[in-house]
Formats: C-alpha cells, structure tokens, sequence
C-alpha cells in the first residue's frame, strides 16, 4: 500500500511556477506552450493558405520581415519548409502537450482521486525536456537554410543531406528525438498513476472516459514512440555521421541503404500516433455528451470497448499510408482489411455517443457546442478515411488533397474543437474562473463554419486530383480550374485565423482576473468537481472513496433525495448514511456503470 | 546527366513537341476525364462510398439536431445507461450492419479493382501488344526509356525521352519505374493510378489508355525545391500514330547512341526486379 | 439494479483519515509499487526501442547480398562471449542485493551492489577495449568504421545503444549504493534497488538478444 502524503506547498516562485512538481503547474505549463505553438503553427498555416490564394504573390504586411530575401515571396524552398514546420508543430508541439501534456496531467489525478502523479519529478523532467525540444524547433528557423523541408514524414533520402543540406532538418529531427523522449517520461507516468493511484472504489469501469482514453493514448505512446526515437536517431547518423540506413540511388555506396525502411518505422509509430491525437478528443465528448445531456452515457462498457479495440488495432493497419510504395499486394490487401475493420468499433462508439444525447436534456453550453462540433467534424473526417483505406480508391486518392482533407477533418478539426471544449469546461477548475459563454458560442460558431467550409474545400481540390505540397498548384493544367475554389478555400482559412481571436481575447480577459468560480458549475459528479476550484496543491484533503460511476445523471432516486439531477461520485445518500456501515450503503447504492 | 538527357531529346526532334504538348484544362468539380480502360472502376467505387458516406453523414446530422432541438432543457432526460441486454444487442448489431454493408462493398470492389486490373500485373504482361517502359526519376524530371525494336533495354535502339511518355491506345503499358535521388510518385489523375519511384527499387505500374490526346504526368511524392512542376506529359496515339512515331524515333535513336556515356545507359533488364 | 461490489477500505473515505491511501490493489498488477510498475512500462517502452533498432538490422542484413565485406575484421566471439558471462553473473549478484535488502542487511547489500557495479564497468572496459584496444588493436583500428558497412554501422549503433544502458545502470546502482551507505533501505525497504534490478536484468536481457544478432548468426558461406 502506498502513501500519497501531503507536502507543504513549495514557498518560492521558482518552485511554485518554474520547477513544479505540481500536476496542475505543469498542466498549465503545457497549456501554455501548447497555445503559444497552436499560434506559431495556425500563422504558417495562413501563408500556406495565402500562397494559394495568390501564388508567388508577396505576403502582406508580415512578408518584408519573414521573406526579405525575396521580397515578402514565399520562395518555393521557404514554401516547404512552411507546410514541413506547420504539420510538425500542430502534432508534436500544439494539439500534443494541450491534448495530453495539460489535459492528461490536469484531469487524471484529479478525476481519480489522486494527489498528484505517481512520479512528480519524472513530470517535471517531462516538460523541461519538451523546452528543449521547443528551443530546437525555434532556433531551426534561424540557421542558414532554414527550418525542415522533408515534410512532417521526414521521409528520407529526402531529409538525409541528399534533399535537405542545411542544419536545421538536423536540429528539427533532434527535436523530434527529444519531444520523444518527454512524450514517454509523460506516458509511463500516466499509465503508472492511472494503474497505481484510483481512489478506494475507483475501478476501470467506474472512470471517467476521459481518463481510459488518456490512458490508452499513453500506452499506445508507451509502446510506439521509442520507434519513433529509434527512426529519429538513424536518421541523424545518417546525416551527420554519414551512414546510409537510408539512403539508396546515386548516393550510396556498397548497395546503399532502405529508404522504404524508414516509412516502416515511422508508420509503426505514425499511425499509433493518429489515434493518440484523437483517443483523448474521443474521451471528452464521450463524458461531455453525457454531463451537458444530463444522461448517462450510454453503454459506457461498449465505449470502453470499442477505445481498446481501435488502440489494438491501430497498432498493426500502419501500411495504409505505403499502399503505393510497391508493397507486397498480400500484404498491401491484410492493411486493407484490418484498416476497414477499425471502422466497426469506432462506429459503434459513435452511436453510443448519439444515443447518449437522444432523449437527454441538452443543455448547448459553449461546451456542449464544441462537443457536438466535434461529433460532426469527426463524423465527416472518419467517413473520408474509408476512401482511402480501401487500395483501389486510394491510388487515386494518395498524396493529394482529399488526404489532407481526411486528417484535418480527423485531427484538425476533430482533436482542436475537442481541446476547446476541454479547456471550456476544465477552464473554472483550472484558473477559478468561467470563460465567457457568449464569447465562448461565438467563437465555436465561427470556427464551426469556416473549419468545415476549410477542410471540405481541401477535399473537393484533392477529389479534383489536386497533389499535395505543391508551392503553385496551378502549374497543372489539371488543377488550373481549381483557382477559384482554392482561393475561397483559403478566404475560408483566414476567417477560421481571424475567428480565433475571439478565442484569444476570452481567454486572456480571464486567466489573470481573479478566481470567482464555485466548486462545481457544470453540476457534475466526477471527484474534480467536489473539491474547491481551483484545487489546493495537494487536491482532497481526504482521499475520496468512490460509490458509483462518472455519469449517474437523471437518477429518479437520487432525485428526490437531494432534489437535483446529479450525484457525485463519492457522495453518500442521506438513505444510507442513516444506516450503520457503508458497505451495506452501497450494497443498495445507486446502479452503478 | 540532366543536361545530356536534354541534348538526346532534342537530337531526337522531340523538343517540338514538349513544346506543343498541352493537356487541355478540366472543368467543373468533379474527378479529372477519365481516359483509361479501368479508371472506370475507381470512380464507380468513389461514388458508392460517396452515397454510403453522404447517408451516414446525413442520418448523423440529422440525429444531432433532432436531439439538440427537441431533447433540449425543457426535456426530462431519460435514466438509461443503454447497458440493459437488449440495448447492447441492438448497438451491436446496427454498427455491425453499418460495417458489413459499408465496409463489405468497399473491400470486395477493392479487392476486385486489384485483382482484375491495377495489380493484375501477369495479365498485362501476357498480352501480346504490351508495351513495356522504363522510367527513371530524379530530381525534378522524368527520364523515360521504350526498348527500340530489339525489345531490349539498354541497347543502342532504345528511345529516350524526356518528361514526355509516348503509347498507344488499345494496348497494357507496363512501367518499371525507379529513381535517382529521392523518392517520386508517378502520378496519372486522368488514368486514377499513381506509383512511387524509390531509390534502390524497381516498382511497377500498368494502365491502358483509351482515347488519343495529352494528359499530364504528375509527381505526387514531395521531392525538393521543385516539386511543384516536375511535371510530365504522357501523349496517347492511336497505334497508327504511335508505331508511326517509333518508326520516326528509333532512326534517330541509334544515330544518338554514345556507347562512351555510361550515365546515358541507366536502364536495366526488364525481368531484374531489384536493381 | 446490480449491486456494486463493497470495497474493504470504503470506511476510509468517511473516518477523517489523514491522507495516506491508494486502493485498490490492482487486480492484475498484485501490489506493486508504483516505482516498480513505472520501471516495468518504462522497460516495456525501451523493448520498443530496441525493437526498432534490431528490426532494423534484420531488413538491413536480409536484403544485403554480402554482409561481411571484405577487409573488415571479424568479432571477436570469445572475448564477447566472456563479457555475456560477466553480465550474467552480475546479474546473479543483483538478485543477492536485493535478497539482501529484503533481509535488512545493509552490509550485504553494499557488497552485492558494489560487485554488480563491478560487473558492469568491466563490462564497459571491455566494449572499450572491443572498439579502441586496450594495448591491441582495436576494431575500429582494424578497419571497422561507422558508415563503412552495413555490418559495421548497425554493430556500433546497436552495441553503443547497450552500452549507454550499462553506463546509465552502472550510474544508478551507485546511487544506489550511496543511499544504501546512508541507511535508506534498512528495514527491507527493498522497492528502490528491486526496481533498479529490474532494469539491470532488462539490460542483460537485451544483451543476450544482441549478442546472437550482432555477433553469433553466422552468414552462410562466409566465415563469421
Ligand atoms: C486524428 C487523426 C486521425 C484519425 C482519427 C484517422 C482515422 C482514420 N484514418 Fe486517417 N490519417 C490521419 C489522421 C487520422 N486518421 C493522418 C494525419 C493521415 C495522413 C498523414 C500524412 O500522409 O501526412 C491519415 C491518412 C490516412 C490514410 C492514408 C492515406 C494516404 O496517404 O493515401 C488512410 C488509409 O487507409 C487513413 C484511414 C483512416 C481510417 C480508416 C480511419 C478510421 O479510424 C475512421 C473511423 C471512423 C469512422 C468510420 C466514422 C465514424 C462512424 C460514423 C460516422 C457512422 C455513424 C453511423 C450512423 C450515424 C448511421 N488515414
Ligand atoms: C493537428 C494538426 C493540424 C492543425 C490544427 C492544422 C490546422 C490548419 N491547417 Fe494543416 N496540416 C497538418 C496538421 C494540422 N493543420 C499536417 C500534419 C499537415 C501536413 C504537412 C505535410 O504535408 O508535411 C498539414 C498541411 C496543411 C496544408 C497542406 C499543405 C500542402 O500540402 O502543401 C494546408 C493547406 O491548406 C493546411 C492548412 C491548415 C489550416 C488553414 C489550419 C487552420 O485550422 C489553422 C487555424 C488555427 C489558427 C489560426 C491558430 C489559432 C491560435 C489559437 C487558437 C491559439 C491562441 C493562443 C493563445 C491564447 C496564446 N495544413
Ligand atoms: Cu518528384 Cu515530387
Ligand atoms: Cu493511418
């Protein structure tokens, strides 16, 4: 057994706020930086989206000052390494350490009744290693060459010093190594707190679903980042101390290296990687859908389910992402029907999602409206990658903009408004204070609108056959029609940049202003809820003892006993506190999922 | 190797008509022309999975707002954590449906599309009129070899061209396709098939065209600086016009053949699957 | 309505207990700490790493046609051979460490660890001698070069990679061992120097996986 003792709160700023082995510190740590590379990726998105609109026109205003060699042009070279650092940074740097570097540290402990996780200092090792990495991908911008220009796959020989001589792909795929290696510090924590560290009563299927799909993210994180590293770390040798793991062709000396070697490592993890993204998004909306329709989940265990399943399978579809490369076609045929098969438990996930909010009592706060945004989006996102997990429709379909339309509709789309609608509702809990709600549906409106109207003008341009990375699409006579569409696309773009703002603004008019929120707005019974917001350091002053489930809305007993639709996972009822022991208490306690 | 390659092309009098070669635009918002015997089958499959996936989508939408609208505030919420046998069977079987119909068509189609046509690679080999090409990419062109009338690759006779790929109608074109540098993808959005050209590798492709005219070869992988317009032309001639400019390319051919050039000999026999 | 199951300890959320619990013990983790299950995903997480780099090797020397190139030494199987021995005997002598600490005694701990530590940098010494030669010549001055080969790269990744988990297990049995000197694991407070077992067994594993890849498969028709 172990202990979980209380430690007095450390007294120093640079304790309290810079080295802190506090889960929420450290949550927010990560929130920041999250946002910070959330605007650095969402501007560069914005000059892709303005080359497009008016190819090898000068950038406006930002143009002398990024492109001053070229006068305010994106240069073709500059082009690359701009959609290179825009993928990199929104996966490893943005969607990242919001989704699970702040949420996973903030909910876990808190949602199962923890004092913090299991190795605090391995936490705090985690984020500082991630700095480092940060600093690496800043400081690629500003050696001779530029940033990374291989693109987010980094396939090589093209990011060996065949395609990209300069140091910055090195420094970039350094900090690819080092993000690795906190991504992992980070996931043996979690899986460590969440397996060690649930209150009395808390058991698998008593917790929020937020917390399993954290948890599976972690183990899928756990299990493929290391190939990931181990990919990184061979692509390095290979461009500093020249090996040739992968490189082939003219250059190679004694047959030279695989370069089909290395999409296999990165894909092993890369696909895993995908589900890591969206299995936390997926957690929130299966518990908001619940909290915000005042109903219980629906078939909690299916969802459990059908998360395991996806994470299982998700280890072993990674080929759909090679069907062109030449692949053995037996091989090429068992990607393909193991990547249809995920289809099936995320379809049953989803309708357990949809049945949660039939006959509930939807109450479409800017929450609620995020999670719901996030169901269409997805719903759009998921159903496109069935074009290309089937091999025929793919090879049309591969390297061109139906793709990139796929995995912003899946990840972009998906897993960012799934991280607006967590920072909405944890916001209180975190910095004692609601956002505003006006701003709040504003901003999910806007975003709404012009991130579907975004992602579906990419996948009409990639129907259309539009390749991707192209610096001037119109160079094809066959994508030349698309000129118009594409420069509405990217109208739609900046109006999704621009709507942003209203993010922005609500955010920073209320993380600083002081704390006003009660212990629980949202009513809601998870244990988050039943201590004071935000949290003392060392979050229950009593461990709490859990009775029920996360979702025990709408109960018709609890109803008239306390008068309100909801019970908190370890509140007692005044009936069994009468009676003598607790265990006779929960003997006839509430149904629990 | 680029600048002789360029040489040998205009030595051939092909030149012209890199120059002349321009595929007519598309229109509209749909899939490119179709020009290709089996292009038919993938833009049939997108448009099964469009119905499925428009359906699927609708009745999701549809749902949403049905709940948020009438299931709002002033509704009561039902106690139902759907985990009673018969909600469970239910939820099964509906998504297990979803899957067989959906999933099943997309997978027999596919595996069809594949057997029959796109990786039915003996088949086109076996047919008597296959014409069989090598191609070499590299940064940022397409370097592309038929094997002259010896059918040979490597010979004195071949026909060399450059970012211009001549074939007939009527007739399986076989590629073998590899790469000098990075790797390429050899792109045809008017026959809905593409194929990495990879280092170190030989990878295959086949398509047969169905009606004369220029379509443009794209590459879809990200390749470098130029990407953006490593772009080729593929000229389909009926076979009259195609055996005509073979005639016409061939004389040409072996009077530019520098047996010295080592670097202008990149071919490879056509039955050596790995370089 | 199905009843929950009463939890034993459910009394303690009630009592106004201060703080300490973590309930339950995992079904399937029986009741290890959480130090210890940590080291176990984090083993686990390094397996994968590994894994990546001996996939590596084996892609790299299935599509080779000549692995051993000419002019390059072979490995010197004996040598490695008594280096496997020592790392295995090392870990005996972890497995006495932490009986010894279980049992409480300080002074036996101190030992059993010292020779562990022992075990692992002569381990060291002789991938040093191996790579530079120590009064002989060494691979490298033989003419076994990184970049050179296939065969010479994935040797010096993949036995490099090993090493810096020997010197990484080396660095912390000596912390180890200073806590122990302090008193930290009287009283068979075994938790620390298991977990650090774990690892150093994890490590001699691993070496065994690479010492048949890298150095016993034998390339048919060549002399190993
Ligand atoms: C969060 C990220 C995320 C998620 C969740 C997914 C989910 C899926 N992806 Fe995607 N994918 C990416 C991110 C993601 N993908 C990325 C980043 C790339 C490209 C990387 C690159 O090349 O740069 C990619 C590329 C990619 C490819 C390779 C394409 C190519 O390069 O040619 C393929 C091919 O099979 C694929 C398939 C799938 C499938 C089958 C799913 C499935 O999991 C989807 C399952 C979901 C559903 C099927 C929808 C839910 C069900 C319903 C809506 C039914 C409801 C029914 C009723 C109401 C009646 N994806
Ligand atoms: C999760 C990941 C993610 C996200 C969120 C986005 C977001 C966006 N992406 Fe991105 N994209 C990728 C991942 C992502 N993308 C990847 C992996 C690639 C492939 C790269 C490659 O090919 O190698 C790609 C490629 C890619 C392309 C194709 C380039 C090409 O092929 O040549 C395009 C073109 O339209 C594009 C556009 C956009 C746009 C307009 C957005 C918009 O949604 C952005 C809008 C967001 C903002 C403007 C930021 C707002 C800021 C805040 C909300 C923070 C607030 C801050 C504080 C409070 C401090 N992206
Ligand atoms: Cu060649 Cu892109
Ligand atoms: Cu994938």
């Amino acid at each position: 057994m172990e202990l979980q003792p209380i430690h007095p709160a450390p007294k120093s700023f640079l304790g309290r706020y810079v080295f802190s082995t506090d889960h929420k510190v450290i949550a927010k740590q990560f929130l920041w930086s999250g946002l910070l590379f959330l605007l650095f990726g969402g501007l560069l998105a914005m000059l892709i989206r303005w080359q497009w609109a008016y190819p090898g026109r000068s950038v406006p205003v930002v143009g002398q000052a990024l492109f001053a060699k070229s006068n305010g042009i994106i240069t073709p070279a500059s082009y690359n390494a701009v959609f290179t650092m825009h993928g990199l940074i929104m996966i490893f740097f943005a969607i990242t350490p919001i989704l699970i570097g702040c949420l996973g540290n903030f909910t876990i402990p808190l949602m199962i009744g923890a004092r913090d996780m299991a190795f605090p200092r391995l936490n705090m090792a985690s984020f500082w290693t991630f700095v480092a990495s940060m600093c690496f991908i800043v400081l690629s911008f500003f050696v001779q060459l530029g940033s990374a220009a291989a693109g987010w796959t980094t396939y090589p020989p093209l990011s060996t010093k065949i395609g990209t001589p300069g140091l910055g792909q090195t420094f970039v795929v350094v900090a690819i190594f080092l993000t690795g290696a906190a991504t992992i510090m980070g996931a043996v924590n979690y899986v460590t707190t969440v397996i060690r560290f649930r209150a009395p009563g808390m058991g698998y299927m008593r917790m929020p679903l937020t917390v399993w799909g954290l948890w599976l993210t972690s183990i899928l994180n756990v299990l493929f980042v290391p190939v990931l590293g181990a990919a990184a770390l061979l692509l390095f040798l290979d461009r500093v101390f020249g090996t040739q793991f992968f490189i082939s062709g003219a250059a190679a000396v004694r047959g030279g290296g695989d370069p089909i070697l290395f999409q296999h490592l990165f894909w092993i993890f890369g696909h895993p990687e995908v589900y890591i993204l969206i299995l936390p998004a997926w957690g929130v909306v299966a518990d908001f859908v619940s909290f915000f329709s005042r109903k219980p989940a629906y078939w909690y265990k299916g969802s459990v389910i059908a998360m395991i399943a996806i994470t299982v399978l998700s280890a072993i579809v990674y080929g759909h992402h090679m069907f062109t490369t030449g692949m053995n076609p037996m091989l090429g045929k068992a990607f393909m029907i193991l990547t249809l098969i995920i289809s099936a438990p995320a379809e049953l996930l989803f309708l357990n999602w949809l049945h949660t909010i039939w006959k509930g009592s939807v109450r479409l706060t800017a929450t609620m409206l995020f999670t719901l945004g996030v169901i269409f989006v997805f719903a759009l996102g998921g159903l496109t990658g069935i074009y290309l997990a089937t091999i025929s429709t793919d090879l049309y379909l591969h390297d061109t903009m139906f793709v990139v339309g796929h995995f912003h509709l899946t990840m972009a789309a998906a897993s960012f408004l799934a991280s607006f609608a967590a920072i909405h509702f944890w916001f209180p809990k975190m910095f004692g204070r609601k956002l505003n709600e006006t701003l709040g549906k504003a901003h999910f409106w806007t975003s709404l609108v012009f991130i579907t109207l975004l992602f579906v003008g990419q996948l009409a341009v990639g129907y259309a056959g539009q390749p991707r990375r192209l610096w001037d699409p119109h160079q094809y006579t066959f994508v030349q029609h698309l000129a118009p569409l594409n420069r509405w696309t990217s109208y739609f773009g900046f109006a999704l940049g621009l709507s942003q703002l209203l993010f922005i603004f609500n955010f920073f008019r209320n993380v600083f202003a002081p704390a006003n929120a009660e212990a629980n707005p949202w009513g809601v019974g998870t244990l988050e809820w039943t201590i004071p917001s935000p949290p003392p350091p060392h979050n229950f002053d009593v461990i709490p003892t859990v009775l029920r489930g996360p979702h025990e809305f709408a109960n018709p007993e609890v109803q008239t006993m306390l008068g309100r639709d909801w019970v908190a996972q370890n509140e007692v009822l005044p009936r069994d506190a009468e009676t003598p022991g607790p265990s006779v208490a929960l003997a006839r306690g509430v149904k629990s999922t | 190797m680029k600048r002789l390659e360029l040489t040998l092309a205009l030595g051939l009098g092909l030149c012209p008509s890199v120059a002349l070669a321009a595929p007519a635009p598309e229109h509209g918002w749909g899939l490119p022309r179709n020009v290709s015997l089996h292009g038919g089958r993938i833009d049939w499959l997108i448009n099964v999975t469009t119905v499925f996936v428009v359906a699927m989508f609708a009745a999701t939408v549809i749902w949403l707002l049905w709940s948020s609208v009438f299931h709002g505030r002033k509704h009561k919420a039902e106690y139902d954590h759907g985990s009673a046998k018969k909600q469970i069977i239910k939820a099964v079987l509906l998504s297990l449906l979803i899957f067989g119909v959906v999933d099943g068509n997309l997978f027999f189609s596919g595996m069809a599309d594949l057997n029959d046509a796109f990786w039915a690679f003996d088949k086109a080999e076996a047919a008597p009129n296959a014409v069989r090409v090598q191609v070499n990419a590299h940064q940022w062109a397409w370097d592309i070899r038929h094997p002259g009338a010896d059918g040979k690759f490597n010979t004195a006779d071949d026909i060399v061209t450059f970012n211009e790929l001549h074939v007939p109608t009527g007739a399986p074109v076989i590629l073998q396709l590899a790469s000098t540098d990075v790797i390429h993808s050899f792109s045809l959005p008017n026959f809905r098939t593409k194929q990495d050209a990879i280092p170190g590798n030989v990878t295959r492709l086949w398509f047969q065209g169905t009606e004369a005219g220029e379509f443009e070869i794209a590459c879809a992988q990200h390749c470098g600086v130029n990407h953006y317009k490593m772009r080729g032309v593929l000229v389909v001639q009926t076979p009259q016009d195609y055996q005509a400019w073979m005639e016409e390319a061939s004389k040409l051919a072996s009077r530019a053949y520098d047996p010295e050039d080592k670097s202008a000999h990149w071919g490879w026999d056509w039955d050596r699957k790995n370089k | 309505m199905s009843a929950a199951p009463a939890p034993p300890h459910a009394a303690l959320g009630h009592g106004h207990h201060e703080g300490p619990v973590s309930w339950p013990t995992d079904a399937f983790m029986g009741k290890a700490s959480a130090l210890k299950l940590g080291m176990w995903i984090f083993l686990l997480s390094d397996a994968f790493s590994f894994a990546g780099l001996l996939l590596t090797y084996g892609i790299l020397r299935a599509a080779s046609s000549v692995w051993h190139q000419p002019g390059e030494p072979a490995f010197g199987i004996n040598f490695t051979a008594g280096l496997t021995f020592l790392l295995i005997c090392s870990s005996l002598t972890m497995v006495m460490a932490v009986a010894a600490c279980r049992a409480g005694k300080r002074g036996k701990t101190m030992a059993f660890l010292a020779l562990t530590i022992l075990g692992g940098a002569l381990f060291l010494c002789g991938q040093f001698h191996e790579y530079f030669g120590i009064g002989t010549h060494g691979l490298i001055a033989e003419g076994l070069h990184l970049g050179g080969s296939h065969r010479a790269t994935t040797f010096f990744v993949i036995t490099s990679f090993h090493g810096f988990h020997v010197f990484s297990g080396v660095v912390i049995m000596s912390v180890m061992f200073v806590k122990t000197a302090r008193g930290r694991y009287d009283h068979g407070n075994v938790d620390a120097i298991e977990a650090t077992g774990l690892f150093w067994h994890f490590v001699d594993l691993v070496w065994i996986l690479v010492f048949t890849f890298v150095y016993l498969i034998p390339e048919p028709g060549v002399l190993p």
